[in-house]
């Protein structure tokens, strides 16, 4: 869908391939390059990946040399080297001896062994880990004569309950049992064994077995107050222990960012992430539209910034393979996300890509999945009367003479085939009792069947994926290939994706790291569904009526109306010398040629040195191109082309020309390219060290440059196209002709068009974290951006935003005694983050155009009337955070509070309109907010064999406008909220709010619906909306985004199996329904099923709240106004949605495959399964966009995957 | 060591300046295709010939408010509110809403006030015949809009009150910022003859597109705006400069009809036409809604082409299908010979020039008869000229914006008083002659943010 927007292409004279017309075009030679270059890069991506293979196939070998460094250092160099990690306990390295080592390429055992020579440590490699442990004091561990002994014994905490879940392992042959619901474990060991026990959250405890241990141990652990497990976040510029930030940072880990399979990476990320939103009942065309902490701008883009790989991303979204990703970070408050400075308002999303690493050998991972999704359901909507309504409609408008002047206009606009029939019947053409019958046949059709059958099927995504990673001691190396195939479930909708990653560390030699990644994606996709070109095109430019009928018995299609008086189109004289006017939806389905194709090619590159003691500078470059072809073919079958011909036949041929037909015979092309070009390269010094294990200081300073370019260019309509040859007829896009059959002169349509953008930034920015003891900490930032975006003369005011802020760990002093809260940390933070909004400027501009209205002449319009105060959104936000853990981490979880006010904002201001701007686009307006999330896991039960965790979500985010001064009618608020996608702001209400007229229920004697007149009840409509045009005269219900939302996870384990559910839910908002309008049911057949509950006879006002059907002489256009934004319009959205289950069968080693594969996942994902609970009495779903038509809004359809996750 | 963290803070300075340096010249590029500043003539130039925003969306509100036309019940019905006040003449039409004929007319003189503040800043730049001309037809477009507002938002004029009657803001430059007040009708209508004036010495005689003007139309534009000023003497002389200038006149015999237009494409525009603009549109939509007056739609011979070419019978009614822009759906109320024409045999019957007066009027409609039908008029004094013509000038102009302007003045003479009838509902409405209501209202939003005095009511 994306494509169709963007793309068209002109042909080319002389071309054999078709492939060649679209390299040739526009973008010319360097297209054909660029897919060149891509072709030799992959075919060098595959050279490495073989030679990679036998690379790391070698053992694990290290080169040190050091001399009288400390333990810590040598540490990091070995992690480096070997991709290894080490667990050990910070304040154990305040007793290491300096070391002196000099190897090469020696084993990583060897290495080790001098390492820890003399040092008060001992270490045992598990699984890729170095564990360290301390020496103890007095014995040398004397040794024992090997002896079988079952130990058997009890953990627990330090008030005596029981642990459970904790892990009891024999160092020395990785031999490990769980403990059972009771705490309790029993394992077979020898004496003179090492044995270990450790739980998540506690110092670990470690004995060591001799001949007298007891029958039963009871092993008491002590709850850990500075951290073994960290866990890191990315904020795109460097990676942080979370546990020394201030910031409010949420991370989305691989495993739950693959519960999951959808093929785009934003989408998974619903229902997991505090404070994010997915804002659904927004236009399809807004794509997917996210909200973090609810909304910091009116007008300007509000969707955060995503980040992939330290660099923004500035393709399309889809471009993205999930299988690539290794995990989210989500920036949310000013903290965290300023170092993005002016682009970071709406939160930053940073998305991190796989890597490879040192020292391990390579491991493949197969990932496939197919998912299969519903039918849409067309018949949920409201929009839609049976036929049998309908038609009773068509009759009492007849009588009344309505269609009188449409059957005699010389326009010939569409009637449907029931007023047809009885026009047809009164003139007598045809018996009354042939009309009856026919119009009794077409009571019980139902144009939705045919739509189902024929437009709609069931949607198949398929997903493959394979990757290699793994490394030896001067690289590391990630390689993926993905395919994702996508049958839409609109006929004649489909896309394939193929991508290819590619990502390489080296370590020539020592402090030096050299990144490359390269990454290319193509999609095609083919854009032939019908259902939005089947409305009649003129009048009734919503639906089909309900009784269309698209095929017949045999399922050839048949006609409907479309533009013109199907009489008219079909009577044979009228229509001498025109090509045949009948519009059959599914004779279109077949000819439509819609496609296109999007590439998308990235390059990163960066090189990295550490000097002195922590010192790293780094240069990071990124490019970035992405370019979408599309065209669009009309054979002369297609309605589009024969209609244009037919439209611009010029029968006398008294045009300059001469010729009869100004639009020539044949099909008609437009073709489209765009692309996006960015560059950003980046320069970095960071600092990070820590004295004594106390002191640790993280400081980073630098600097960036980045342009990205945007363009797009459509060909000029080739009309008399020829699809084969290529061929086309130029025609006379000047002059102006008269259209058939009635018409003022038209010029014939041309498509060309040719636009770019250009955006660059300059950046500076430094942040720094201190902390001492990881108890006590602070951090802060600070970030210039200057852009071109103001105007020609840039107006280079450049803002530097800063934050601020500091965390203390009560938990970790040692007066802290709250046993049952073994975690606790406070933050807070304060910052400034911006908003760039691209379409204001200091200076007047103008914009030159050609072809003026009436004589084709180039003219210039003033784009903008110039305004030099102009300055950047801001947006200030200071977070309370509280992370904590409760004793056994039964519970853990966060909570976090924000307020925040961003002035500043871009809107519209009023101005006299003397002044010939009605209204002045500058920073006028401010709102303010606050919200707060909590975040809970429980973990209910840890067994062995059974687990069950919960993760609890709940997010609020209030807003209001503070600040505006533009002066809108009532109407505008009205009208304004009816997509909650649009805002009217107003001071003192929500940003999205819903407000309805205030109103009353029906009349007792006709059913007309009442309002409010000056205090009384009134039906005088015009009036009621009129008179007080205010904001205030309105009734304000509240947001018209959820306030309140979150989830509700619930994931078990048992043995192999686990099976999750999510649950989200959205509350304390409004939605407005799509209402019966009589005015356009009888104009434009916009349908809506309350006419079956309308108001017949007096008494049913008791019973509904839908007015009268009027009568002609009485049809008011502000009764239905009135309506559709009475109270009865406004409905509570507060919904809970099973949102998805999941299963999986996960088995390590499989027995079945255990030479091919070292585990194996089988899983199941079923999605948008069913809305649980909803406020709302018509049984809408609120998550949709109001629509007016049938055709669309339908239900996300319920999707079910199944897949096979693989690991050589 | 040291020598070595020198040479990274040296690199790093020079890394900061360097980049300082180039750092404009990065910044200065435009973030958008078709973005620039105005910095020649030839911008100024493009501006004003950009149709769209110059020569469409003159006022139409007056036009509504006419008897050329009426719409049945059921078309009034479904028209939005603020129409249906306008078309029953209501006190207070259209509460707190925008209103487009203030807004385009004052959009249209920003514009020219932008591309007149321009010409100051650019100076001839050696091309004093591009200057001339751009300067002219900025001062012709806003002289043309200034009338407009008048014709809407103020009293008609009078010579004994008009320094006393409110006319509107006069803006004459483009800072948004000005805080102008309501200036007089007199002081109003100086400026337009002022402006034209002005224009008329710069503006060139030939023009390669007839949206723009020539010496011709700015001399006919200005009889237009004397005539308003029941200034007879000055109306004649400039619709002699302007017949002297251009006095053609299109024969209704060579046009090619169309079904629903006057004639086809090829004669676009007519040959008597000076200038070409059009007006808001309101209930005017083509033919299916406004329905023309019947005595109007009676009083064209049989032999007189315009009864054929002007009007077509849709839907059991007559409807109007004369505008001269028959390329859109707009109604024209630009400059054409035809006006002139009527424009000065009524100032030469008013000021007793019978035979002059009689000239020109069988000069302009022996064009409009079927060939060899047409007879000459005569007529028996000045008086009997004047009625004449009068009625020849309802006929030949209706539909073409002249007719509020005609009825707001010809009120001030007792003996051609109108007083306007509306028939809708069930209802009936009258506008007598110089009620309040022939100044229609300032837009609220105008009002609340200048604090200026409303019209009278």
């Amino acid at each position: 869908m994306q494509l169709n927007a963007l793309c068209k292409n002109r042909p080319v004279l002389i071309t054999d391939e078709p492939g060649k017309l679209l390299l040739t075009h526009i973008r010319g030679l360097k297209i054909s390059r660029q897919t060149l270059l891509c072709m030799k890069i992959t075919a060098f991506l595959l050279l490495i990946f073989c030679m990679q293979v036998s690379a790391t196939t070698l053992a694990q070998n290290v080169s040190l040399s050091e001399h009288n460094a400390s333990l810590e250092k040598v540490i990091n160099d070995i992690k480096q080297q070997t991709g290894y990690s080490f667990f050990y306990n910070q304040e154990w390295l305040s007793q290491a001896q300096p070391v002196d080592i000099d190897v090469r390429n020696q084993p990583l055992e060897a290495a080790l062994k001098t390492c820890f020579n003399n040092q008060p440590f001992t270490y045992a490699i598990v699984n890729q880990t170095i564990v360290l442990k301390l020496k103890e004091n007095s014995d040398n561990t004397p040794i024992q004569p090997q002896k079988p002994v079952t130990i058997t014994g009890r953990v627990t905490d330090t008030v005596g309950t029981p642990l459970i879940g904790a892990t009891i392992a024999i160092k020395k042959t990785g031999k490990a049992v769980i403990t059972d619901d009771k705490g309790e474990f029993s394992i077979i060991a020898n004496s003179g064994d090492v044995v270990a026990c450790s739980y998540i959250g506690y110092n670990s405890y470690e004995f060591t077995l001799n001949d007298n241990a007891p029958p039963f141990v009871t092993i008491m652990l002590h709850p850990r107050t500075n951290g073994l497990k960290e866990v890191v976040v990315n904020n795109g510029y460097q990676k942080m222990s979370l546990q020394t930030t201030t910031g409010s940072f949420a991370t989305v880990d691989n495993q739950l960012f693959n519960r999951e399979t959808g093929a785009n990476v934003l989408n998974r990320l619903e229902g997991i992430v505090p404070g994010l939103l997915f804002n659904k009942n927004v236009p399809a065309s807004a794509g997917i539209d996210i909200s973090i902490r609810g909304t910091s701008t009116l007008f300007s883009n509000t969707q955060p910034l995503i980040v992939v790989d330290n660099f923004p991303y500035d393709g399309d979204i889809q471009n993205i393979n999930p299988n690539d990703v290794e995990n989210v970070t989500i920036l949310k408050d000013a903290a965290a996300s300023a170092i993005w400075g002016a682009r970071s308002g709406n939160g930053v999303i940073v998305i991190t890509t796989k890597k490879g690493k040192r020292n391990q050998p390579l491991s493949i991972e197969f990932n496939a999945n197919v998912t299969v999704g519903d039918k849409p359901n067309l018949f949920y909507s409201p929009n839609f009367i049976d036929s049998k309504d309908f038609i009773s409609v068509e009759k009492s408008l007849f009588d009344a003479g309505y269609y009188d002047s449409q059957l005699s206009d010389p326009k010939h606009p569409v009637v449907s085939p029931v007023v047809q029939i009885l026009a047809n019947q009164r003139a007598g053409t045809i018996s009354s009792s042939q009309g009856n019958s026919e119009i009794n046949s077409f009571e019980n059709l139902d144009v939705r069947n045919d739509l189902t059958k024929y437009f709609l099927r069931k949607s198949i995504d398929q997903q493959y994926n394979l990757n290699f990673r793994g490394g030896s001691v001067r690289d590391d190396y990630f390689y993926s290939f993905g395919y994702d195939g996508h049958l839409d479930n609109q006929v004649g909708n489909d896309n394939n994706r193929i991508t290819v990653n590619g990502n390489n560390n080296f370590y020539p030699f020592k402090n030096l790291v050299i990144n490359t990644q390269i990454v290319y994606t193509r999609t095609k996709a083919d854009n032939n569904g019908q259902l939005g070109n089947l409305s009649e095109g003129q009048n009734y430019s919503y639906n089909p009526y309900p009784y269309a009928q698209l095929a017949d018995k045999n399922g050839n299609a048949l006609a409907i109306p479309k533009d013109f008086n199907p009489a008219w189109v079909t009577n044979p004289t009228a229509q001498a010398g025109l090509l045949d006017w009948q519009f059959r939806p599914l004779d279109e389905l077949q000819n439509a040629d819609n496609t296109g194709t999007a590439s998308d090619f990235q390059l990163k590159t960066g090189i990295g040195y550490s000097f002195f003691k922590g010192f790293k500078a780094e240069i990071k470059y990124s490019f970035e191109n992405s370019e979408a072809n599309n065209g669009n073919y009309f054979s002369q079958q297609t309605y589009y082309t024969r209609n244009l011909i037919n439209e611009y036949t010029d029968f006398t041929a008294s045009n300059a020309q001469g010729t009869q037909y100004p639009i020539p015979l044949g099909g008609i092309y437009n073709s489209s390219n765009s692309s996006v070009i960015s560059n950003h390269l980046r320069g970095q010094l960071s600092y990070d060290n820590n004295w004594n294990s106390k002191h640790q200081l993280s400081a980073l300073a630098g600097a960036e440059i980045a342009d990205t370019k945007g363009g797009y260019s459509a060909n000029a309509t080739a009309y008399g196209y020829d699809k084969t040859s290529e061929n086309y007829t130029t025609v006379d896009f000047a002059n102006s002709y008269l259209e058939q059959p009635y018409g003022f002169g038209n010029r014939i349509p041309d498509a060309q068009e040719y636009y770019y953008t250009d955006n660059r930034f300059i950046s500076y920015f430094g942040t720094l974290q201190y902390s001492y003891f990881n108890r006590y900490g602070i951090t802060g930032s600070l970030r210039i951006d200057k852009s071109n975006l103001f105007g020609v003369n840039a107006n280079q005011k450049a803002v530097p935003l800063n934050t601020a802020g500091i965390f203390w760990e009560p938990s970790s002093e040692g007066f802290y005694k709250i046993d049952w809260l073994p975690l606790l940390k406070i933050r807070i933070s304060h910052g400034n983050s911006g908003n760039v909004n691209t379409s204001a400027s200091a200076l007047t501009t103008i914009t030159t155009l050609s072809g003026s209205r009436y004589f084709n002449l180039p003219f210039a319009q003033i784009t903008f009337p110039g305004n030099p105060d102009l300055k950047w959104e801001k947006d200030a936000v200071t977070n309370l955070g509280i992370d904590f853990g409760v004793k056994n981490n039964l519970i853990t979880g966060s909570f976090d509070y924000y307020f925040r006010k961003a002035t500043d904002l871009y809107g519209t201001s009023s101005l006299p309109p003397s002044t010939g701007n009605a209204t002045i686009y500058g920073n006028v307006a401010a709102t303010k907010g606050h919200g707060f999330e909590l975040v809970l896991n429980f973990s209910m039960i840890r067994s062995s064999n059974f687990s069950w965790t919960s993760n609890f979500l709940l997010s609020e985010s209030i807003d209001e406008v503070t600040k505006w001064n533009a002066q809108s009618g009532a109407g505008t608020y009205l009208l304004g909220d009816a997509s909650a996608g649009s805002i009217a702001p107003s001071v003192g209400k929500p940003v999205f709010a819903i407000y309805s007229y205030k109103s009353a229920g029906l009349t007792h004697e006709t059913g007309d619906p009442q309002g409010y007149l000056n205090g009384q009840l009134s039906t005088n409509y015009g009036e009621i909306i009129s008179h007080d045009n205010s904001v205030d005269s309105l009734k304000l219900w509240g947001s018209a985004r959820p306030t309140t939302y979150g989830s509700f996870r619930n994931t078990f384990t048992y043995k192999a199996f686990s099976f999750s559910a999510n649950v989200i839910y959205k509350l304390n908002y409004y939605f407005r329904k799509s209402m019966l309008g009589y005015n356009s049911l009888f104009t434009d057949w916009e349908m809506n099923n309350q006419f079956a509950k309308r108001w017949m006879q007096p008494g049913d006002e008791l019973k509904t709240s839908v007015p009268s059907m009027p009568s002609l002489t009485n049809l008011d256009g502000n009764r239905d106004a009135f309506y559709s934004f009475s109270e009865t319009s406004v409905d509570k959205g507060d919904h809970i949605r099973l949102q998805d289950l999941t299963l999986s069968y996960n088995i390590k080693s499989p027995k079945l495959f255990q030479h091919a594969f070292k585990s194996i996942n089988i899983y199941c994902v079923a999605s948008n399964i069913a809305i649980l609970w909803r406020a709302n009495h018509d049984h809408l779903d609120p998550d949709l966009y109001t629509q007016s038509s049938f055709l669309s809004g339908y239900p996300t359809p319920r999707t079910i995957s199944f897949g096979f996750r693989g690991n050589l | 060591m040291k020598s070595e963290k020198i040479y990274w803070l040296l690199f790093l300075l020079y890394f900061a300046i360097s980049s300082c340096k180039k750092e404009d010249q990065f910044l200065n590029a435009t973030p958008k295709s078709g973005l620039s500043l105005i910095s020649n003539l030839n911008d100024l130039q493009l501006l004003l010939q950009a149709d769209q925003t110059l020569n469409i969306q003159y006022a139409g509100l007056g036009e509504l408010s006419t008897d050329d036309f009426y719409v049945i019940s059921s078309v009034f019905n479904s028209r939005p509110a603020y129409m249906q006040n306008v078309y029953i003449w209501a006190k207070n039409p259209y509460p707190g809403q925008v209103n487009s004929d203030w807004n385009s007319d004052y959009h249209a003189i920003y514009v020219v006030n932008r591309v007149l503040d321009g010409l100051q800043e650019l100076g001839t730049q050696g091309d004093q015949t591009k200057y001339n001309s751009i300067k002219g037809t900025a001062l012709f477009f806003r002289a043309t809009r200034y009338y407009d507002l008048l014709q809407n938002f103020a009293k008609a004029y009078q010579s004994q009150s008009a320094s006393n009657d409110m006319g509107v803001p006069l803006r004459l430059s483009s800072d948004i910022n000005d805080v102008v007040p309501r200036s007089s009708v007199q002081v109003c209508y100086s400026q337009i003859i002022s402006d034209l004036q002005t224009a008329i010495d710069l503006l060139p005689n030939t023009v390669q597109a007839k949206t723009l003007p020539t010496k011709a139309c700015a001399y006919g534009f200005l009889s237009r705006t004397y005539l308003s000023m029941s200034d007879y003497d000055n109306s004649l002389k400039y619709a002699t400069l302007s017949i002297n200038a251009n006095s053609t006149l299109t024969d209704y015999n060579t046009l090619i009809p169309t079904a629903f237009a006057l004639t086809n494409l090829s004669q676009f525009p007519l040959s008597e036409c000076l200038y070409i603009s059009t007006m808001n549109n309101y209930n005017l939509d083509g033919i299916t809604r406004a329905i023309v007056d019947s005595t109007l739609y009676a009083s064209y011979q049989d032999n007189d082409l315009r009864k054929s070419d002007l009007f077509v019978l849709y839907t059991g009614h007559q409807r109007y299908i004369g505008s001269y822009d028959f390329l859109t759906s707009n109604q024209y109320n630009g400059v054409a010979n035809d006006e002139v024409y009527l424009n000065r045999a009524e100032c030469n019957a008013r000021k007793g020039n019978t035979s002059a007066a009689m000239n020109d009027l069988n000069t302009l409609l022996v064009k409009r008869y079927k060939t060899g039908t047409y007879v000459n008029r005569t007529a028996s004094g000045p008086q009997d000229a004047l009625s004449q013509i009068l009625l020849e000038r309802r006929k030949e102009l209706c539909f073409r914006g002249t007719r509020w302007t005609d009825l707001r003045r010809l009120n001030l003479d007792p003996s051609t008083q109108t007083t306007l009838t509306r028939n809708i509902n069930g209802a009936v409405y009258t506008l007598p002659p110089n009620d309040l209501r022939y100044v229609l209202l300032i837009p609220d939003q105008e009002i609340q943010l200048t604090g200026i005095p409303q019209n009278p009511r």
